[in-house]
């Protein structure tokens, strides 16, 4: 992988156009192999199963932000020690849509994360299955992808001296050994279902198609910032971004960064040219100043 | 290179230079504190906050007061106005210790610090990062900064008998003839960083729109070249006020000419892309966004057209808070993008921990004392012109 990169980037030295071909393969559409999940909030009954589950395939410690609860696991947001969590939506005033529902966080998946994008040392990458997955020896803490997830996912060991980003991963040990992750293995009402992108999205289309009325008329993750691996279906009259999931466009959230580093750096060549001309212009102004420095 | 260069002279263990150091002192101590034990204990940063006031504050405002090497630079060697080369000497210095403040705040800042060193591997380079390449220019632009500024130090050194005289003597000259590989380096760098650290944001969803832009590179770029140009009148002045120097009548006035126009550009691009994307309503909303937009904007009117007229900027007093005024501009530009302008997702807040801003004071502090010792031990500032005009320290 890395090697395929480097190679790549070489050969994008070697010519602006191959730069920008790379970039669109890249970020066209999602790769044949891409898995994901699909949550249906209709069929969510908020029992938590799947944060418990989660916390124990990745060994992670129990989180209690409200200590007055004593023994109770009452993590309500994602953190350094929750990969994924259940939140309930109530309804403010009157209007369309239920009263209360669920929403499920965890890492998307994206097909152009930004997170990735944003990485110095490629310590989030894209690997096997699209799973955007975090190795630590290439990680320097520097928080960036923090700024950059549009989904506030990576969460950051603030308290610890040898600190690490967390993040879903997608349980990528399990996939590699041919499970399905924790949390949808364990769901008792299938709310969240492991598949390949592909079918997941057929089975999300099927499912609005067949009760037109039980469900708002979207996929979010479709399209949404150029398409994530995660997708949802929410009951009717509840938009996403109530849920918390934002209306980012349809657009990938780096595209803009990413376009206009590539059009000012065009694989190093616009820096390698302007210095050169720098260069030229210093010496040559060296010389004119050594000859008229009388006059100065 | 021709200077008239010479060290300042007179004691340094000042009380100013003893208060400073303490300030140093004392952020040290809490650096250790950090090292040991993580950032939790010394700083109020959270997952809705990753970046606290050592970035804009450390990082990119002291880099972008730290422009005026690159500013100098640019107008010096690439726009050929040697009149200026004077000023070049200590402007570089002031780079080289600003940057000096960014590189080691960026080390304590950073969470994963002892695998820094895998940052030159060509083959793990992500190209898409913007902070990739900021890192990158920015350590390399260091080192670049204290090669050019080390002539001072050769010529220092070099009637010495020591050792160290000896090598100063063979390695000036020869550093010399190779400085224009390295003059050329500390323009192009600085363009690339100081446009990269206003791109970093491009990516995050998280800056309010009316910081948000594609034209942040060029905006961060022109702020860089306000704040350098400014920071020189303002160290100009605080030499003369601190250390006594002659005070400079001619080459200052002349480069205050210069602020107001890259003012005039950097306006003209921030409404025009405000108004060309709708965003200009933003501008009426009583909150504290666009209180701080106005507040950007009047400190940038306001320095520029203290400059307007000649002989406005020959009064050094309005010169000095003219550039006191745009430095804050900028200042807060950056300030703004990077922490005032953010809306975190959820229910964050952030307020500095009182390390953090004891940290930052003790790396600026520190600078000081550096800056200090070598102006006073080595050529730097100009030899007082025929004719110059001196204050008498009382």
């Amino acid at each position: 992988m890395e090697r395929r990169r480097f190679l790549q980037s070489l050969a994008v030295m070697g010519s602006a156009t191959a730069l920008g071909r790379a970039a669109q393969a890249s970020a066209s559409g999602a790769p044949a192999e891409a898995v994901g999940m699909l949550y249906d909030a209709t069929l969510c009954i908020g029992c938590k199963t799947c944060v418990v589950k989660c916390r124990e395939t990745n060994h992670l410690a129990p989180q209690r932000t409200r200590k007055d609860l004593g023994l109770h696991d009452m993590q309500t947001d994602l953190d350094f020690d929750t990969r994924t969590v259940i939140k309930l939506y109530k309804k403010t005033g009157a209007g369309a849509g239920p009263d209360t529902a669920f929403t499920k966080e965890q890492c998307m998946h994206c097909l152009d994360p930004a997170c990735v994008s944003a990485c110095m040392l490629g310590a989030l990458q894209k690997r096997e299955f699209g799973v955007v997955t975090y190795r630590p020896e290439l990680c320097i803490g520097c928080r960036y992808c923090q700024i950059a997830c549009p989904f506030g996912v990576p969460k950051f060991d603030f308290a610890s001296a040898t600190p690490r980003i967390s993040k879903c991963e997608l349980c990528m040990p399990r996939l590699l050994e041919g499970k399905e992750p924790a949390c949808t293995e364990v769901c008792p009402r299938k709310a969240i279902i492991y598949g390949k992108r592909e079918a997941l999205l057929a089975e999300a289309h099927a499912r609005l198609a067949k009760q037109p009325r039980r469900y708002f008329p979207k996929v979010y993750g479709e399209h949404d910032a150029g398409g994530t691996q995660v997708l949802y279906l929410n009951p009717a009259g509840l938009p996403f971004d109530k849920v918390g999931l934002p209306a980012l466009g349809d657009e990938s959230v780096p595209h803009l960064s990413n376009t206009i580093q590539k059009s000012l750096y065009q694989g190093m060549l616009t820096p390698a040219a302007l210095y050169a001309a720098l260069l030229f212009v210093v010496r040559r102004n060296q010389k004119t100043e050594a000859g008229d420095d009388h006059q100065s | 290179m021709i200077t008239r260069a010479e060290p300042v002279g007179g004691p340094i263990f000042t009380r100013a230079f003893l208060v400073m150091l303490a300030f140093g002192l004392v952020g040290v101590g809490l650096i250790g504190v950090r090292f040991l034990f993580g950032l939790a204990p010394i700083t109020n940063l959270s997952d809705g906050y990753p970046w606290g006031i050592w970035k804009p504050l450390n990082v990119v405002i002291a880099t972008g007061i730290g422009a005026g090497g690159y500013a100098m630079a640019l107008l010096v060697y690439i726009f050929n106005r040697g009149k200026y080369h004077a000023l070049v000497r200590p402007a570089l210095l002031t780079s080289a210790v600003a940057y000096s403040i960014g590189g080691a705040s960026v080390m304590v800042d950073l969470g994963r610090w002892w695998n820094v060193w895998r940052l030159p591997l060509v083959w793990l380079w992500n190209s898409h990062s913007v902070l990739l390449e900021v890192s990158l220019c920015v350590i390399t632009y260091v080192l670049v900064l204290w090669v050019e500024v080390s002539p001072a130090f050769w010529e220092g050194l070099k009637s010495r008998a020591t050792r160290a005289g000896r090598f100063a003597r063979w390695f000036g000259p020869r550093l010399q003839k190779a400085l224009p590989l390295v003059i050329a380096l500390g323009v192009l760098l600085p363009t690339m960083h100081q446009s990269a650290l206003g791109g970093l944001f491009m990516i995050s969803t998280y800056l309010h729109p009316l910081w948000h832009s594609g034209f942040l590179p060029l905006l961060f770029l022109i702020s860089c070249l306000v704040m350098g140009y400014s920071g020189l009148v303002l160290q100009d002045g605080l030499t003369r006020l601190v250390l006594g120097r002659p005070q400079e009548d001619d080459l200052m006035p002349r480069l205050a000419r210069l602020p107001p126009f890259l003012v005039l550009a950097f306006l003209l691009l921030r409404f025009g892309d405000l108004a060309f994307k709708g965003r200009l309503g933003l501008l009426l909303v009583p909150d504290r966004y666009a209180f701080f937009f106005w507040l950007e904007i009047g400190l940038a009117l306001a320095g520029s057209a203290l400059l307007l007229g000649d002989g406005h900027r020959r009064d050094p007093g309005r010169r000095f808070l003219a550039a006191l005024s745009l430095i804050l501009f900028g200042a807060l530009y950056r300030f703004d993008t990077y922490l005032i302008g953010i809306v975190p997702r959820g229910d964050w807040h952030y307020f500095p921990a009182p390390a953090e801003i004891f940290v930052s004071l003790g790396l600026w502090a520190l600078a000081g004392c550096v800056f200090i010792v070598v102006v006073k031990r080595f050529p730097v500032l100009d030899a007082a012109p025929p004719g110059a005009q001196t204050i008498v320290h009382a």
